[in-house]
Formats: C-alpha cells, sequence, structure tokens
C-alpha cells in the first residue's frame, strides 16, 4: 500500500496535468466518487468517547483514503479549471491575452554543387518534400581505355539551412526515375511511365515507391525492367491520390543484391540439364545463353543454352538447359549466374550499362558499342568492374570514405591523376625538385614516377613526397627537364610504373555495383566530420547551417594483368548518389 | 469488510493506471510531434562510357579485314587475307613484297603493336614434281624474311626485322627461320611500339625471298604461315 501511495503521488500531477490538459469525462463529482470507492459524504457523527487505538491495518485503511481523498481534489480542481473556464458563472473575473504568440521553425535544406557548377538544391525540387533527385551529375567522362586516368569531379554539398544537421550520409541512389504521366485519384494504376528512363534496373517483385509531397502510395513491379526504360509495369491497384507529373518514383527494393546466383552446387563432370537459380529478375527466353561463373580469384566459367523460358520470381526456381558435363564445380550461392542474352539476370542495383551509340566519326570507324558484337550490357559488367573512390578534401583534411584505401597515405583514396604543368619548365636552370601543376585530381605517393609529356617529348620523374589531390605541386627528385616543357599543354600522370596502380588493377571489389549493394539506403555511410588526414571527431553537428564539405568522386577502368576488357569496349555504365542529413 | 476494501484497492489501482496511460500519452504525443527536418538530394546520371579498340587489316588490294568481322570472336578475327599465295610462284632472287595496312578505326589510341608468326608448315607447291630430299624453306637457309614500316606512299621509315634501325631493310639468310624462332607466340610478338592512333594507320611490307643460291631442294616446296598483329590500350 506504500507503493500505491507513492506512486500516486508521484504520477498524479503528471495525471491531473492530462487530465486538465485533455478534459474530463466524468459528469459528477457523485460519479467520481463513485467510481473511486469513496463513500458519500455523511454528517459529522456525534462526539463519542477517544476511539480504541487503531490496529496497523486500519491505519493503513486510513492513509489511503487520505490519499484518495488528496487524489480527487487534484481531480476536482482539474475539473473545476475545465469547466469554469466554459462556464457563465456570475462573478467577478478578470482576464488578460497574451496576443500572437509567434513560433518559427527552422530549414534545413542542402545545396549541391558540382565543380563551380550552378548549385542544386532542395527548396525547389520538383517533388515539393525536400528531396531533389534530379541534381546534376558529378561524372560524364566518354572513351576511357582500361589502365588510363579515368576521372575525378569535385562535389561541395552545403547546408543552407537555419538548423544544423547532426548527421550527414552519403549512399548509392536507390533504383529511381520520375513519373512522366499523372496517376489519378482513385484510377487504377497497371504502368508507371517515366520521363528520362529508369535509373537502375527493377526485378519482378519489387516494390515501387511513387511519392509527392506528404502523399506516397507503393506498387509492386510485375516485369523485370532495365535501366532506361520508361515504364514499369504494376499489379493493378487505385491511385490513392493525384500524383503529378514529376513525382518520384524509388525501388524501394533495389541494391541488395549483385544479381541471382547458384541455388545447389553443380558437381564437376555431372551432366547439366537445369540450372538451380535463386530468383529471377526477369523472363528468360529459350535460346538464352546462360553463364556460370565462379569467385574470384581465378573465376571459372561456363555457359549454357537455354531450353525453357522460366518468367522472373523473387523465389528460387530453375532454368532448362542443353545438356552439358560441369568443367568445375560450381558451388552454391558463390556461383552468379547470368544471362547475357537478356535482362532475366540483372541486378536491381541502380548503376547500369548500355552499349554507346552515335554517329562513326570519321565515317566508316567503328566508335560506339552499337557497332560490336561482344559486348552484351546484360548483367551490367562495366558497373561489376568500373572502380568507383570518394575522398573528401574539407579545409584540406582528407579521408577515403568510398574506395581502396591507401595503406601508405593517411586519408587518402588509391587513385592516379592527370593533370598539366601549370609553369613550364627550363632545360638551363639545372635541376628541378618540384613540379609546378594544376590542381592534382588524384594522389600521390613517394616513389610513384611522374611522367611529363608534351607531344613526342618525355621525360620521367620520381615522386619524392606523398601529395593531395588539390595539390598544386608535386616533389620530385632533382633532375633537370630536357626540354622546355611548355604550361597548359604538358600532361603530367603518374600512370606508368605505379606500384598503387597494381593494386588498382587487381581489385574487384570497390567497384559501382558493390558500392550500390554495400552502401545503398540501408547501409549509408555517416560521415562523422574529418579532424586531420585518415581521422574523424564526433560533433554535434556533422554540417551545421551555413557550413559544407567537399568530397572529389573519380572512377578508374582497371586492367588486370594478362586479361582483356574487350567484353566492355563500347559500354556506358550510369549510377547515381545520394546525399541526405537529418537534424 | 475485507472484500470490499479489496474492490475499493482494485478500484483505485485501475484509475491510477488509467492516470498513468493518459498521462503517458500525453508525455509520448507530445515529444512524437517534435519535427525530426531532413532534406535529400541525388546526383543523378553519373556516367562513364569506355571506348573501342578496333582496327582493320588490309592485305594489298584485297578488301579490309575488321577484327570484329565476319569469323572473329570478341575482336579477335583469324580470318583475314592471305599476304602471298600460290598462285604467284616464287624463284631465287625475287621477291615477294606485300603490303600489310592496319588501321586503327575504334576511339581509342592503341599504345602497342605487336606481330607474330604462330607456325611455319612445309609443304609442296601445288602440282609441282615430287624433288628426292626437298628441304623445308621454313628452316634456316630456306625463306628470306623481313618487315618493313613505310609512309602511306610506300616509302621506307623503319626497318623492324630482321634489323631495326630506320630506313630500308636488307635480306638476310635464314631469316624466316630465326623470325619465326623468336617471335611464335603472343607473349613473344615483336614489339612495333605505339600506335596507331584512333582513326589512323599504320603500312607495311613483308619481305620474302628465297635467295640467289637457293638449293635445288627447295623446288617445289610451300612454307605457310599466318601473321598475327595484336593492338592493345
Amino acid at each position: 500500500m506504500r507503493i500505491v501511495k507513492k506512486l500516486l503521488i508521484g504520477i498524479t500531477p503528471i495525471g491531473a496535468a492530462a487530465y486538465v490538459a485533455g478534459g474530463g469525462t466524468f459528469g459528477s463529482f457523485t460519479a467520481l466518487h463513485e467510481w473511486l470507492g469513496v463513500p458519500e459524504k455523511t454528517p459529522a457523527p456525534p462526539v463519542r468517547e477517544a476511539a480504541p487505538a487503531l490496529s496497523s491495518r486500519e491505519r493503513e485503511r486510513k492513509a489511503i483514503l487520505k490519499a484518495k481523498k488528496g487524489l480527487i481534489v487534484l481531480l476536482a480542481v482539474g475539473a473545476a479549471a475545465f469547466f469554469g473556464g466554459n462556464s457563465t458563472l456570475a462573478s467577478f473575473s478578470a482576464e488578460t491575452s497574451n496576443r500572437n504568440a509567434n513560433v518559427a521553425s527552422g530549414t534545413l535544406t542542402l545545396s549541391d554543387q558540382v565543380e563551380s557548377n550552378s548549385a542544386c538544391l532542395t527548396t525547389n525540387a520538383a517533388t515539393q518534400n525536400n528531396f531533389n533527385a534530379s541534381c546534376g551529375a558529378p561524372l560524364t567522362i566518354s572513351n576511357v581505355a582500361p589502365g588510363v586516368f579515368g576521372g575525378s569531379a569535385k562535389l561541395t554539398i552545403l547546408n543552407n539551412g537555419s538548423v544544423g544537421a547532426r548527421f550527414l550520409y552519403l549512399y548509392a541512389s536507390p533504383v529511381n526515375g520520375v513519373l512522366s504521366t499523372q496517376l489519378t485519384v482513385g484510377n487504377t494504376v497497371t504502368t508507371l511511365a517515366m520521363s528520362t528512363g529508369l535509373e537502375g534496373n527493377v526485378s519482378v517483385g519489387d516494390s515501387i515507391s511513387v511519392s509527392f509531397g506528404t502523399h506516397s502510395q507503393t506498387f509492386v513491379a510485375t516485369a523485370a525492367a532495365s535501366g532506361g526504360a520508361t515504364s514499369i509495369t504494376v499489379t493493378s491497384q487505385p491511385a490513392n491520390y493525384t500524383y503529378q507529373a514529376g513525382s518520384s518514383v524509388t525501388d524501394t527494393s533495389s541494391d541488395l543484391s549483385t544479381g541471382p546466383v547458384l541455388a545447389s552446387t553443380i558437381t564437376s563432370g555431372t551432366a547439366v540439364t537445369s540450372i538451380p537459380i535463386s530468383y529471377l529478375s526477369g523472363n528468360v527466353t529459350a535460346g538464352d545463353l546462360i553463364t556460370l561463373t565462379t569467385a574470384p580469384p581465378g573465376s571459372v566459367s561456363q555457359t549454357f543454352v537455354a531450353t525453357s523460358s522460366p518468367s522472373g520470381t523473387a523465389s528460387p526456381t530453375a532454368i532448362s538447359v542443353t545438356s552439358q558435363n560441369a568443367t568445375t564445380t560450381f558451388p552454391l550461392t558463390t556461383t552468379t549466374v547470368r544471362d547475357v542474352s537478356g535482362n532475366a539476370t540483372n541486378a536491381n542495383i541502380d548503376c547500369w550499362d548500355a552499349k554507346t551509340t552515335g554517329t562513326a566519326v570519321p565515317p566508316g570507324t567503328v566508335t560506339h558499342g552499337s557497332d560490336l558484337n561482344f559486348d552484351s550490357t546484360w548483367g551490367n559488367p562495366l558497373c561489376n568492374t568500373m572502380l568507383f573512390y570518394v575522398q573528401e578534401t574539407t579545409n584540406g583534411k582528407n579521408y577515403c570514405w568510398v574506395g581502396k584505401a591507401s595503406l601508405t597515405q593517411t586519408g587518402a583514396c588509391v587513385f592516379p591523376f592527370s593533370t598539366t604543368l601549370s609553369s613550364s619548365l627550363s632545360t638551363g636552370g639545372g635541376t628541378i625538385s618540384s613540379l609546378p601543376v594544376a590542381a592534382l585530381n588524384g594522389n600521390v605517393v613517394t616513389g610513384d614516377t611522374i611522367t611529363v609529356t608534351s607531344g613526342t617529348n618525355t621525360q620521367t620523374f620520381t615522386a619524392s613526397g606523398n601529395q593531395y589531390i588539390g595539390d598544386t605541386a608535386i616533389a620530385v627528385n632533382p633532375l633537370t627537364p630536357t626540354f622546355a616543357f611548355p604550361s597548359g599543354t604538358t600532361t603530367v600522370t603518374d600512370l606508368q610504373q605505379n606500384t598503387s596502380l597494381s593494386l588498382l588493377n587487381s581489385d574487384q571489389t570497390d567497384t559501382i555495383a558493390n558500392f550500390d549493394t554495400g552502401k545503398g539506403p540501408l547501409g549509408k555511410l555517416e560521415l562523422a566530420p574529418v579532424s586531420s588526414n585518415g581521422n574523424t571527431l564526433a560533433s554535434t553537428y556533422e554540417l551545421d547551417a551555413g557550413a559544407s564539405r567537399t568530397f572529389q568522386v573519380g572512377v578508374y577502368f582497371p586492367a588486370p594483368n594478362g586479361t582483356t576488357q574487350n567484353q566492355l569496349q563500347g559500354l556506358a555504365s550510369s549510377f547515381g548518389l545520394t546525399w541526405h542529413i537529418d537534424q | 469488510m475485507g472484500k470490499r476494501r479489496a474492490t475499493s484497492t482494485w478500484r483505485l489501482k485501475k484509475a491510477l493506471a488509467s492516470l498513468i496511460v493518459i498521462g503517458g500519452l500525453s508525455f509520448v504525443t507530445v515529444s512524437g510531434t517534435y519535427a525530426v527536418l531532413n532534406s535529400t538530394e541525388s546526383n543523378f546520371g553519373s556516367k562513364v562510357a569506355t571506348g573501342t579498340l578496333t582496327f582493320t587489316n588490309k592485305a594489298n588490294a584485297l578488301t579490309a579485314c575488321a577484327s570484329y568481322g565476319a569469323g572473329s570472336t570478341v575482336n579477335a578475327n583469324p580470318s583475314c587475307n592471305a599476304l602471298v599465295d600460290t598462285s604467284t610462284l616464287q624463284y631465287p632472287s625475287v621477291a615477294a613484297l606485300p603490303t600489310v595496312k592496319i588501321a586503327n578505326d575504334g576511339s581509342v589510341d592503341a599504345a602497342d603493336l605487336k606481330m607474330y608468326m604462330a607456325t611455319c608448315t612445309w609443304g609442296t607447291t601445288p602440282g609441282a614434281p615430287v624433288v628426292t630430299g626437298a628441304t623445308n624453306p621454313c628452316l634456316a637457309s630456306g625463306l628470306q624474311f623481313y618487315l618493313q614500316e613505310t609512309d602511306s606512299g610506300g616509302t621506307p621509315t623503319t626497318c623492324w626485322f630482321p634489323v631495326h634501325a630506320a630506313g630500308a631493310c636488307t635480306w638476310f639468310a635464314s631469316s624466316l627461320f630465326v623470325y619465326q624462332a623468336n617471335h611464335h607466340t603472343a607473349a613473344g610478338a615483336i614489339d612495333l611500339g605505339v600506335g596507331p592512333a584512333a582513326g589512323q594507320a599504320r603500312y607495311f611490307v613483308i619481305g620474302l625471298k628465297l635467295d640467289a643460291a637457293a638449293a635445288n631442294t627447295l623446288q617445289g616446296q610451300s612454307a605457310t604461315f599466318p601473321l598475327t598483329w595484336h593492338i592493345s590500350t
């Protein structure tokens, strides 16, 4: 009972306050008394002789009664306040009003700027929900070859709101698009039409969310859709809102898998007539070529011919094939299964491949993937090969957030550079120990061979120290220039005899596809502030109001020793990055 | 009495519990209405495109044969035209000088061009009489061979084999045998340097000759050999 009393006293203010705020429902105090089990008040009894001493039980009972009375008083006060406010009791009264209390919320918005281009803002997003899905692409690179500098770009993320963001995240965009045809409330929807084409691939059974402002609706894909598609077929349902053209379309099931795998082990030498598969993104067509590939290193592949046409399904299934003996043992779960004739096994990741197209220049040349017959896009092979990195460079403090981190250069990603001389070199000035360059777009490691080229004139230097992205000089071992390399047009690279590059050329991990599946919406990277090269420090705000952070993003096409990459000629990978801040 | 007390207490507890719930709801509700602000942006459609590295091989005045053409497998075409065939018979001191034009019709510059001769097969000239003690023209003292680079007009620029030097090549004894012995695999191919760049071509003359003092046992004999050209980035 003591516990009850303490509890009573403890919660009564809260409960009473809530009761006052919420309004009472008791019709009368009498009812309240009865409900609480408090007896009706009776006239005071006549004076009697002193009552005998109470037992402990009696004393306790009296104490509870006292507590109950206290409770009733509080409730009565609350009730009086409640009823009193609305009553017309005739009495003196007075009141004052504090006019025009003004409560204003702050803002939390983002600005995203690629190089020195115009910033892209969340405040004017077409979907009116502080989410701008259409900011500019930081990378638009063409004619890339293996082992050659791919490209990189600088991104500046700014909190242009009034409220500090406690959290800043980076993650791979989910498969997404923009609605091109309005969905009218109440009308049945079976297709989602999109403008500009889908970024990424949709698998059968994926959940597709359509959003505008505070409204959203989820549909289910009934067929696979490849990157670039302009529509997604969905299970019929009526629209719950009129989603205007421009609404965002997001595959919330995406970026979770790199594609279907073998569901049961196939032993070397056995006759294979059926390939068990974990799921099918889309439909197989009889005649499609189905390739099994074991996990690296030392991957082994074997191609079969489909004799059945199973439909896309999120459940395990099997593809019948023309009988062949397995040339090796293909283990379950680690063996990939790819339909290289269609989209039946395309992973539903944001990155997707397409053949390059265009008019041959000069005429008669073969400068696009559409001119070739050996560069299949199924399975997004370039997405699964192209390496990707994101290095923070805010205020000269470097951190490799995505990509292969250097083991010898703190905070740097392993990444080559290609730039130009910012000042000409002289042959008559003796030895030089520094090369003046335009801001580096990659990192230099001590010992790297630095190649300076102007036309047919080439000279190599050896880096004598580490340099980071943005540095404007490369320290080198003293050497006299052999040619008056002019500024501006002389290229300076570290692409030859660079020990770091050997790490990249054998790298099969830091691909765009693995970024999608490893750092998708469910695995987003929290970007704690960088306190020094390679170090972060927790802070109240990861992106304070008015603060910005800069990043260099880049790609590299690896050239693994002894392996041709011909099947990747004439392909283009498209992908997105998403930045998110939370209050 | 005891039963009434138990009922009263139970009612009290129920009232208590109700207040706790109301108070609790108010408490939770009030904090649940704090707006958690957030903002998101996506950089849409970054695009990285690879180039193409393909070439054509034009033997003499015949139609150019493409690395990606009919009969090719993943940009390797083993079926381009023969440089020389048995329709033109060779005699000592009379050189056969077929030409080869290697044209890069892709979009990426070739960083390297190589050439190798995988095999040299001894045979008999069709219709020739049987020669007793015939000797193999693929071997030493057999056919002579050189690899000459020229400009588009045919003027020699670089001799790549048998002696790498600027200008015109000269004949050497047993040179076909030496070339095939040293450059018969991709790994052992002769390195012909950088290029051609995208859209550019390089021109070669293949020198083939029986020496003036060739043995009679070489009469009516044939040598069949492929030349494989390889470009890479």
